[in-house]
Parts: structure tokens; C-alpha cells; sequence
């Protein structure tokens, strides 16, 4: 791309093509920097494969959506579940829904999610109990209305079995978002 | 005359001693006269569960509030704000919340960082009015068109 600052300097000056100028043209030559952002980018990609398929990532987290909240989460953590929840004990559920994975050298951000088959995080359910009893008492000051009520609801603790990376960035599958559906 | 059933009604109630004991457990860690007197502590008491009531909302919003003050004191420090980070994320379709970010500011930086970088990339294609105050533009972001 040619880009010239010349005629800028020349605003409101009337030309005479006759009479020579001092003053040069000035000009700068950008370059075409798409061939080099492409060249960064698989290296990029291709170092991160290399860490995927050497498994040298080292430890992974993601930040999984489970229950209506989203949770940052790594090999072993232990997560509490507010609220009644259809899995029980013993009961291992694949979160599928990941927002982002992280390790010491890169991340993985999804737009909202990242691809079912690129990333896997497994949860077993622990325990599945009640909560300790919360007071709910109103009262209305001087109006002699008052009610006492005593509630526990349900929460289910989760252990993170694995947080890993089973397929390579940047290779998509031909056909997606059947796996593991039926037919 | 029945006299047992006279000497019944000048008894003291024995559940009201049960009743008492009940309230007087609540209030043990309280001082002065609300701790012991009956008629005051039971007031006291009243006030102190319906605190308790409310002050569950409270915390959630509090929460919140926690969650945003640490979102945007990790932007500022580099040099992006509050507003640029979430609304450039809301474009790229990034739907980290408020309480992963504030975990991300602290505890894995380098990604939070990347995350204002990328929604500094795309305010810069798409600019948001009185938005585009990252300065200096984030360098090394290859986009590519694609963000």
C-alpha cells in the first residue's frame, strides 16, 4: 500500500504545475503483514499441539458452567451444588459446558463454548445432603404480625475426576456436534 | 372448692420456661439487660432474626459489588477499564461472568490479561463511544478479520 502524505502539506496552496518544487513527496510503504500474522499464528497453534499431543501442558483448569454457575475448576477440586440436583451419589456427569481452559503456557477461550470433542471434564457426585437450618422469620414492627419458618434445602458435592485435552487445536472434525448422540 | 384447680392457675406456666430457655440460648452472647430480661431480649431477638433474613440477599449483592471493584482495579492496572473489558467481551461472544473474571484478575493474570486484550482488539474494530481509552492499542493481537 502506497500512502501519501504529500498532498496534505499542499492544503490551501495553489499549485503551479510550471514551477518546480523543493519539497519531496513523502512516502511510506506499509507491508503487507497478513503473510506474517499467518506464519505467527501456526506456530502459535502448532506449539500447542505439540504440548497437547507430549501431554507437557502440565496441569489443566477450565471454567465449566454447571448448575447455573460457573465454576474455575482443576484435577480433584471439590465443588458444592446449591440446590436439588437429578444426579446421585456415585453418579459421574461430563460438564460440557466449557468456557475456558488454562495451563502455564496457554489458554483456551470459547465463543461462548469450547468444542465438546477438544476438551474433557469429568465430575463424580460425593454427597448429596441437606443444608443446616436457616430461620426465616418476618416481622411487621408494631403491627403484631410475626411468622417463624425453618427451611434446609438440598446440595450435592461434586469431586473434578479430570480436566484434560483430547483433541488438537485448530483441526475441526468434517462433521460436528454428533458425538455421542444416537441414532 | 376445687382447690387443686386453684393452686393449677397460680403455678407458673411450665412451658413457658422451655420458651424462655429457648430465646435465653440466642441471646447469651448479647450484653446488658437484653442478655437475661425476658421482656428486652425477646426484642432484641426479634430485630436480630429478621437481620438475619435480609442480610441473606445482602450478601449475594455484596458479592457483586466485590466482584466488580476487583474486575476493575485488575483492568486499570492495565490500562483498560470495567466497561471496555465486559462490553468488548459481550461482542466476542465471551460469556465469563463476573465472579470467574474476578477469579481470573487474581489468580491467573496472564490469562485476564489476554481476555482485555482481545476485547481491546475488537473495540478497536468496532468502537464504542467514550470506550476506546486502552492506550496504548494492545500490540501482538492477531486477529485476522476473525474476532
Amino acid at each position: 500500500m502506497l500512502r501519501s502524505a504529500a498532498s496534505n502539506n499542499f492544503e490551501g496552496t495553489k499549485l503551479n504545475a510550471s514551477q518546480p518544487t523543493s519539497v519531496k513527496p513523502q512516502q511510506e510503504v506499509l507491508e503487507n503483514q497478513q503473510e506474517s500474522e499467518i506464519a505467527i499464528t501456526k506456530e502459535t497453534i502448532e506449539k500447542v499441539n505439540s504440548q497437547i499431543e507430549l501431554n507437557s501442558h502440565g496441569r489443566l483448569f477450565a471454567v465449566i458452567h454447571l448448575a447455573g454457575k460457573q465454576r474455575r475448576v482443576t484435577d480433584g477440586d471439590l465443588i458444592m451444588i446449591e440446590g436439588a440436583h437429578p444426579a446421585d451419589v456415585g453418579d459421574v456427569i461430563r460438564a460440557e459446558k466449557v468456557l475456558l481452559l488454562g495451563s502455564r503456557d496457554f489458554t483456551l477461550i470459547g465463543r461462548p463454548l469450547l468444542r465438546p470433542d477438544l476438551v474433557r471434564v469429568e465430575v463424580t457426585v460425593v454427597e448429596k445432603s441437606l443444608t443446616h437450618t436457616k430461620t426465616v422469620f418476618r416481622n411487621r414492627r408494631r403491627k403484631n404480625t410475626r411468622s417463624i419458618n425453618f427451611c434446609r434445602s438440598h446440595f450435592s458435592i461434586m469431586r473434578i475426576n479430570c480436566v484434560r485435552l483430547e483433541g488438537l487445536v485448530d483441526q475441526r472434525p468434517e462433521i460436528e456436534g454428533v458425538d455421542g448422540r444416537v441414532f | 372448692m376445687l382447690i387443686t384447680r386453684v393452686l393449677c392457675s397460680r403455678t407458673p406456666n411450665a412451658d413457658g420456661f422451655w420458651k424462655r430457655r429457648r430465646v435465653f440460648k440466642l441471646t447469651a452472647h448479647y450484653y446488658g439487660r437484653k442478655r437475661n430480661c425476658y421482656s428486652i431480649a425477646i426484642r432484641y431477638l426479634h430485630r436480630a432474626l429478621v437481620y438475619v433474613r435480609k442480610s441473606r440477599k445482602l450478601k449475594k449483592r455484596d458479592a457483586v459489588e466485590l466482584w466488580q471493584q476487583r474486575i476493575s482495579a485488575g483492568c486499570r492496572e492495565l490500562g483498560s477499564s470495567y466497561e471496555a473489558l465486559v462490553r468488548g467481551m459481550a461482542r466476542c461472544q465471551i460469556a465469563l461472568d463476573r465472579k470467574t473474571l474476578a477469579n481470573l484478575a487474581i489468580w491467573e493474570p496472564r490469562t485476564f490479561k489476554s481476555l482485555t486484550h482481545i476485547a481491546a482488539a475488537k473495540l478497536q474494530r468496532e468502537p464504542i463511544k467514550g470506550l476506546n481509552d486502552f492506550s496504548p492499542p494492545p500490540a501482538g493481537v492477531i486477529t485476522r478479520g476473525m474476532l
